[in-house]
């Protein structure tokens, strides 16, 4: 299996100085292609440190992030834009949907600013939102639409462009149960598609979903799991 | 260019959803342009109608002056044979002729009507714009003879008589020592130009009447000897050079070439200072109201600033998405940019009816024909200096935006 993530000694600390928080303390991590990874940590265990690393939001105070071999540490905050364009489709617990756009006009942003045209745009647009089961609300607000549906127009987003990674943060995390299993039900498609995703979570239930489990804790990894035979 | 096109897009969005706000922003940015676009467009009226009454009246006439002493102290005198010869000599004249003018008194039997004489030839016909209405001009003939003939104004005839039709009625004019009975044969029509009547101020009686009559009368020889003399060019464009020509010609007849004692008073250069003054009032305008438009930037910097905070969230967003630095910035400029620009059409659109309606009631007011209007290079120069605004007041707020960290900005609620 490539490595399509390789973590070395990957620290980040907050704070340097004085009341220091080390909210990455040397950190080894490898995920590769076609990996279902569920990273589960209390608060304030350094997971959401390491899933804004992981999406190249951050960089480290110190250590090495290798996405496709390629050192991020080393890139400009325009390339940073551009890997998270191209890479990374996220899915925040909050949605992060834009307020004043319709369905459609979200899914397309990322397309935009990878400078696709308005044609090709709106077929892929239209073909991930149709994926997620939203075809017919489209032209919907944010507003005009449950937290389930609008977690969908966020994972079409995500999906839009078809990067190699899905980074999910809490996905599931504002949802009923009824939604959270949809949503689920989404990323574990996307994975047998052939798609890395990454599941940031603190309830271990979800987590359960993954193949691999790693756990964190004091901004180290606790342990690795993986299960043989999850599907 | 379709990268581009998506922000604006994106900005216009921004500003449809804040309506209200986006609007009080403008409004610094409306009264900046639209005083600047109603003075220009009343100047640019006020100057076209005055500047057309004002060649309506004098368009192509010239006065060839001696009013200074040549280099043995002495002054140069124009006699009717200099006359004669600009007639002869220089092309594209249409009249030229000596011309005096003159206080008298007109008599009848209630009372004393203070009366303006002008004394010229009957080529005078031709100073004046307005044809005659009954009767005739007076004749080279009536010239020749110092005939006692006048033509008198419309206005005067009804002062005098009660009506305009008096060919052939007599009055008695006191010129000088002189008192004579002169023979009115022709009336000259009432003024239509509007410049005109307002600024021209009519004595009670005016006549014009043959120079030569008055010489005869007064022995003053104002028709033998003078120091200005008035010429008409066939066409205003024409003015200028028969002006140095008329000038070369008398140089050359008088003997001072090159000292510079023979003048000329050409009309084109009175209107020239009409234009200047309006172009001052335009300049000293637009400076109070570029005062506007910084204080109408200011705002508009104001409120971008509130909407990126207010936006730190979205901005996140577009950055995780993979917006970059110029992205964001590009979307912040255009929003501001269009803001301005908006506020600046809006601007012309109030400043331009806003001229539209003074210019009608002041037309009503007058009896001028005043019409408002700017052209196409002062609203291109308008809408491109009031997106500018924007693009400079935006820049800050802009930049500010675009060097929002992600993480910062999506932990940002």
């Amino acid at each position: 299996m490539t490595q399509l993530i390789q973590i070395r000694d990957m620290c980040k600390v907050y704070n340097p100085g004085e009341n220091e928080v080390w909210a990455l303390n040397h950190v080894n991590l490898d995920i590769g292609e076609n990996e279902f990874v569920a990273i589960i940590g209390q608060s304030g265990s350094g997971k959401s440190t390491l899933m804004n690393m992981l999406g190249c939001l951050d960089v480290p105070t110190a250590g090495i992030y290798l996405l496709h071999g390629a050192d991020v540490a080393e890139l400009t905050d325009d390339e940073l834009s551009d890997i998270r364009n191209k890479e990374i489709g996220f899915i925040f617990q909050g949605f992060n949907l834009i307020p004043n756009l319709t369905a459609l006009e979200n899914v397309e942003l990322p397309l935009i600013y990878r400078g696709v045209a308005k044609k090709k745009r709106m077929e892929l647009a239209e073909a991930a939102l149709e994926k997620v089961g939203l075809a017919n609300r489209m032209t919907h607000k944010p507003s005009e639409m449950s937290g389930g549906q609008q977690q969908r127009v966020a994972i079409a987003r995500a999906i839009a462009q078809a990067p190699p990674i899905i980074l999910a943060d809490e996905p599931t995390g504002n949802l009923d149960s009824h939604s959270s299993k949809e949503i689920m039900e989404i990323l574990k498609t996307l994975h047998k598609e052939g798609r890395t995703v990454i599941l940031i979570t603190h309830d271990s239930d979800i987590a359960m979903e993954a193949k691999r489990i790693i756990h964190i804790k004091d901004g180290k990894i606790d342990y690795d799991e993986i299960k043989e035979n999850a599907e | 260019m379709s990268q581009l096109m998506e922000y604006i897009k994106i900005a216009w969005l921004s500003i449809r959803n804040n309506k209200g706000r986006s609007f009080l922003t403008m409004v610094g940015i409306i009264i900046g342009i639209s005083s600047v676009i109603l003075i220009v467009a009343i100047g640019n009226g006020v100057k076209t109608s005055v500047l057309d009454g004002i060649n309506g009246m004098f368009a192509g006439q010239l006065y060839i002056m001696a009013w200074e002493e040549n280099e043995s102290g002495e002054y140069i005198w124009f006699t009717p044979e200099d006359v004669e010869a600009v007639r002869d000599k220089v092309d594209n004249v249409k009249a030229v002729m000596p011309v005096a003018s003159q206080y008298g008194v007109t008599a009848n039997w209630k009372r004393d009507y203070t009366t303006w004489i002008t004394a010229s030839s009957p080529d005078y016909l031709h100073a004046m714009p307005e044809p005659i209405l009954h009767g005739r001009y007076f004749s080279w003939e009536e010239y020749e003879d110092g005939s006692p003939v006048c033509v008198i104004l419309e206005e005067s005839a009804i002062n005098l008589f009660g009506s305009a039709d008096v060919v052939g009625e007599s009055i008695e004019v006191t010129i000088g020592d002189a008192v004579v009975d002169l023979r009115i044969i022709g009336v000259r029509a009432k003024s239509d130009n509007a410049v005109k009547t307002l600024m021209y101020y009519y004595d009670e009686v005016e006549i014009e009447m043959p120079i030569t009559t008055m010489d005869n009368l007064t022995g003053w020889g104002m028709g033998e000897e003078f120091d200005n003399f008035l010429v008409i060019a066939e066409t205003p464009e024409h003015s200028s050079q028969v002006a140095q020509d008329c000038i070369q010609l008398m140089e050359a007849r008088k003997d001072v070439r090159g000292q510079h004692v023979i003048t000329t008073d050409e009309f084109a250069s009175a209107t020239k200072q009409i234009n200047d003054i309006i172009n001052y009032i335009t300049i000293f305008i637009s400076l109070v109201a570029a005062i506007s438009l910084v204080v109408g930037g200011i705002g508009v910097m104001n409120i971008m600033l509130v909407s990126v905070t207010e936006r730190t969230c979205e901005i996140g967003i577009r950055k995780a998405l993979g917006a970059r630095t110029g992205s964001i910035m590009i979307q912040f400029l255009a929003e501001a940019a269009m803001i301005t620009l908006l506020g600046g059409v809006l601007g012309m659109l109030l400043g331009w009816g806003g001229a539209a309606v003074i210019c009608k009631i002041a037309s009503l007011l007058l009896g001028m024909d005043i019409v408002a209007y700017i052209n196409v290079g002062t609203v291109f120069g308008v809408a491109a200096f009031s997106s500018v605004v924007g693009i400079f007041f935006g820049i800050y707020p802009a930049k500010k935006a675009a060097n929002l960290s992600p993480i910062e900005a999506l932990r940002h609620e």
